[in-house]
Order: C-alpha cells, then structure tokens, then sequence
C-alpha cells in the first residue's frame, strides 16, 4: 500500500532517444553546401519535463538531451558538415569550422497512455522545430515537424521507452526532408 | 470498496513491474560533445574490430537490477554493445571505413549495476582498447569508470533509472578513451 502510495505521486524515469540507425540521405538528395552548427544551450541540455503516464501517474525525460544525436545526423546528412557550437558568441568554433549557419532546435512534447495500470507512456508526440540563422543571428528560416509514436504493453514492458523513441525518429525524419525541401536553406 | 480493489491491482501491478521482468539496455546514443572531440582530432579513418567479454567477477551479462534482468541490445552482448558505442560515434565523425588500417578493438573486462534498496545507484565498466595500425599495436590500455546517480527505494522509479543510466555509463567510458593523447595518437 505505502508502495503505491509513494509510487503513484513519482515521475517514472524514461528517454525519447531515437535509434538512429538507417537515418541516412536519402537516394539522390543534395547535400546543402554550407557548414551549420548545431547550438543547445546548456539550459535546454539539462531540462527535464514530466508529462503524463498510464494510471494518473507522470512520466519524466530530457528532450534536448535524448534528441540532441538525432538533430546532429540529421544536419550531418543534409549539410555539407556539422559542428556542436556550444555557444551562440563562440567565434573562434565559427571561424574554426567556417559556420555560415546555425541551427537551434525547439522541442515540445504530449504523453498519453491508454493503460490504466501501467505507468509507461504509450503515446508519445514530439513537435520539433529548428530555427536557421545566420552566424549574426539573423533568422533564415524555421523548419517544423510533429512526430508520432504508439506502442503496446507487450513492447513497454522491456523498453519503457519505446513510443518516445519512435515519436522522436518520426519528427527527425520528417525534419530531414522538410530542411532538404527547404528552399531557403538552399540560397 | 472500489478504491481498495484499485489501490490492490495497482500494488500487483507493481510488484510485477518491479521485479522478475526481462529488459532491455536502451540502443546506444552517442554524447555529442565526444563526437565533436573525436571529431576535432586529426586521424586517419578507422575501423572496429572484434570486442569480446572476459568471464570474471563483476562482467554481468545479463545485468541484475532488483531481480529483474538488463540484457544488451545487442544481440544480447554487452561487449558488442561497446563495438556498436565505439562504431557510432566514428561514424557520427565521420572517422569510420571499413577499409581502414587502424582498427580498434578490446575486451569488457567489468559490467555492471548495483541499485540497494537504501542508497544511490552506481555503475562499473572496465574495457581494455587494443588499436592496431596494420597488424601492429599502437596502443593497449585498460579505461575504468564507476558512475552514480540518485536512484530509490521504490523498483518502478530505481529499475527505469538504472536501465537508462548504461548508455550514459558507456559514454563516460568513450570520454575517458578520448582524452587519452595516447589513443589520440595512435590514431594518426
């Protein structure tokens, strides 16, 4: 009982870290000819949210974190090259890695679950968006997708994860072809 | 009446999920801030080679989390899930070829989780690294770490946490390879 009790007002741990595995340029796609650096600010790195579970219970994760490796492939496959740019003034990693653009990802997130006694999240939308800037901050253009993911008991009860995980691949290979779509990015 | 029967299931439900459950690691996901520090070095391309698991106290395959069991990935091999590490962030640098004459290889020597009931969660992993520049070894050392993080009483919090907590376990591993300017040098 008092282990429900202390269960039921916790946040279950889990990821949206995306498999990354076959994200790749698609068949005679254009690599855009720009360098881009990919900035997360510290603060956004270190974020936690806690959305709903299953059972009245929450569910808690780091979405700038978990899709940080998704949004550098996806960059690495569409750019000529990709750089992690800690800072937004970090002119000497500009000029070392000759940045012409920046992205800047926003992140937001939805849970459900239609469990009633699990805690586990079987329903799982990322909205992704990615502000492109130029190194002086001026606003090129925002790429935004939704990313969805479902999954069954039978799956949650190995991988807690695995809506997250397919929401979060869903919103990054929508993203990849909306940048390539992108006609100013191409400019 | 119905609140008890409610509150009953939900301690079952509980209880299963708290123990006795088969699980898997979470797949790799590469730090970035490693991928840019592999990245930023100047080397030749590499490849990945053969990883194997060293029997021995403290190398747990699967991995005993509160009596339910952390199994890898990959193809149920922790030493593979080292390669596959290892393999994903020279890719994500764009440091990988299959032809390449420098080849990484090693042993998971330690592998595992503790999460008492009473205390933080903590972590081992032991690998030896073994680079070879066509036949020849340039480099063959042995990274360790020991990583914790809160965890707690309750399974349905600790189980999950100690279950994401391994792929941030092998990237402090991949960090500690990095900065060593032995590896770096035996890659160029």
């Amino acid at each position: 009982m008092a282990v429900v009790a202390v269960v039921a007002g916790c946040a279950h741990p889990m990821t949206m870290k995306p498999d990354i595995t076959g994200l790749a340029l698609p068949a005679g796609a254009t690599v855009i000819a720009r360098n881009i650096g990919l900035h997360i600010s510290p603060a956004n790195r270190a974020k936690e949210v806690t959305t709903a579970g299953g059972g009245g219970d929450k569910v808690s994760y780091h979405p700038f974190a978990d899709i940080e490796t998704g949004l550098y492939k996806v960059l690495g496959n569409t750019f000529q090259n990709v750089d992690l740019l800690n800072s937004l003034s970090d002119v000497n990693s500009i000029a070392k890695h000759t940045l012409t653009l920046v992205a800047t990802p926003e992140i937001t997130t939805t849970t459900s679950s239609k469990g009633f006694f699990t805690w586990m999240a079987s329903d799982f939308t990322v909205q992704l968006s990615c502000k492109f800037t130029d190194v002086a901050g001026r606003e090129i253009t925002t790429v935004s997708t939704t990313g969805t993911g479902h999954a069954v008991f039978a799956e949650l009860k190995s991988d807690f994860s695995v809506a997250g995980e397919r929401a979060s691949r869903d919103a990054l290979d929508k993203l990849q072809v909306a940048i390539l779509q992108s006609e100013a990015l191409h400019k | 009446m119905m609140n008890r029967r409610i509150l009953g299931l939900l301690c079952l439900v509980t209880i299963v999920l708290s123990s006795g459950c088969s699980m898997m690691a979470p797949r790799y996901s590469a730090s970035i801030s490693n991928v840019q520090q592999i990245k930023d070095v100047e080397s030749q391309k590499v490849k990945v080679g053969a990883f194997t698991s060293t029997p021995g106290k403290g190398n747990a395959n699967p991995i005993s989390l509160r009596g339910s069991s952390l199994a890898s990935p990959y193809e149920s091999s922790y030493a593979k899930y080292i390669a596959e590490a290892l393999r994903q962030d020279l890719e994500l640098a764009g440091k990988l070829a299959a032809d390449a004459q420098i080849e990484i290889s090693g042993a998971l020597q330690k592998n595992d989780i503790n999460i008492p009931a009473m205390s933080s969660g903590s972590g081992d992993l032991e690998v030896r690294f073994v680079v070879k520049r066509a036949g020849e070894t340039k480099y063959d050392q042995v990274k360790t770490i020991h990583d914790t993080w809160d965890s707690s009483f309750v399974g349905a919090v600790a189980i999950p946490r100690a279950q994401e907590r391994y792929p941030v376990m092998v990237q402090k591993l991949l960090a500690e390879l990095y900065a060593d300017l032995a590896f770096v040098s035996a890659l160029k």
